[in-house]
């Protein structure tokens, strides 16, 4: 699946997992996930142009990467790793194929408080576009 | 009146010898994005004369252009060359509706070219120009 494409390529980081382990999960975390750690979420996919015979078969997707972290210098340091890393993917695998990446945009970082305590944390969302093609 | 959708239409070539009411005997283009069927157009010719009472010109059909037809699709290096290699030879052509019906013409290719998007799909163009009358097809058997 063209989810699993970029998040092998943050997990292939040794920067990236220093920082976050293997949590990188789909649209939240677990509730045992210990701070940094990265949540993705898929946002768009959509063809690249229509025919008369159907939509193409390669897509457009744009996805966000949800940096949080217990400190402002922590949220930024990894954001800027998972902007690097992405920035500019393709890669090919057994069933899809990703022909670029482009960093799109990030949110500032906003301070948010842990639920139930008075502990700040932090957090930041990147945006990325790619097109890509499943392999069939 | 009915109302055609645009999905589903098809673009063909085939042999001088091909029958635009056969199934057989068609070239399908695939992967079309985007296609426009000949318009055919009449000169004008006119007969004003200083008979004219009611200050209005007038004319009177003249010869009929039958026009050009394009079509655009997603690229493909075979289907390409192939379709260069046709430049200039008599063809026939056909644009298959939806609905079943058809339009047909005689002519040639006789443009090609290609279109890059740095963010989308390489696409390649095709036009013919019309030779003759386009013929109207009620449906293909």
């Amino acid at each position: 699946m063209f989810e699993y494409t970029f998040v092998s390529a943050l997990l292939a980081n040794e920067d990236i997992t220093e920082y976050v382990g293997e949590q990188i999960d789909p649209i939240t975390t677990t509730q045992t996930a210990q701070r940094p750690y990265l949540t993705y979420s898929l946002n768009q996919s959509e063809p690249v142009s229509q025919t008369f015979s159907g939509p193409s078969k390669t897509k457009w997707g744009t996805y966000d990467v949800i940096t949080v972290a217990d400190t402002y210098d922590d949220c930024l340091n990894l954001s800027n790793l998972v902007q690097r890393t992405l920035n500019g993917l393709a890669v090919t695998t057994d069933n899809v194929i990703v022909h670029w990446t482009k960093y799109e945009d990030s949110t500032d970082i906003e301070q948010r408080i842990e639920p139930g305590t008075e502990k700040p944390l932090y957090v930041r969302s990147d945006t990325f576009k790619a097109m890509y093609v499943p392999i069939e | 009146m009915p109302e055609t959708p645009g999905i589903g239409a098809k673009f063909e070539y085939g042999e001088t010898s091909a029958v635009y009411t056969s199934a057989t005997g068609w070239t399908v283009v695939a992967e079309v994005t985007d296609l426009t069927p000949p318009e055919p157009e009449t000169d004008d010719i006119e007969t004003t004369s200083h008979d004219v009472t009611d200050a209005h010109r007038t004319f009177q059909a003249g010869l009929t252009d039958g026009g050009e037809a394009e079509v655009t699709t997603h690229y493909d290096k075979t289907v390409y060359a192939t379709i260069e290699g046709l430049m200039r030879l008599d063809k026939k052509f056909r644009i298959r509706y939806s609905d079943g019906s058809a339009i047909g013409w005689a002519g040639y290719f006789k443009g090609h070219g290609t279109e890059v998007d740095i963010e989308g799909l390489t696409l390649m163009k095709f036009k013919t120009k019309v030779s003759g009358k386009p013929v109207p097809i009620a449906s293909i058997t």
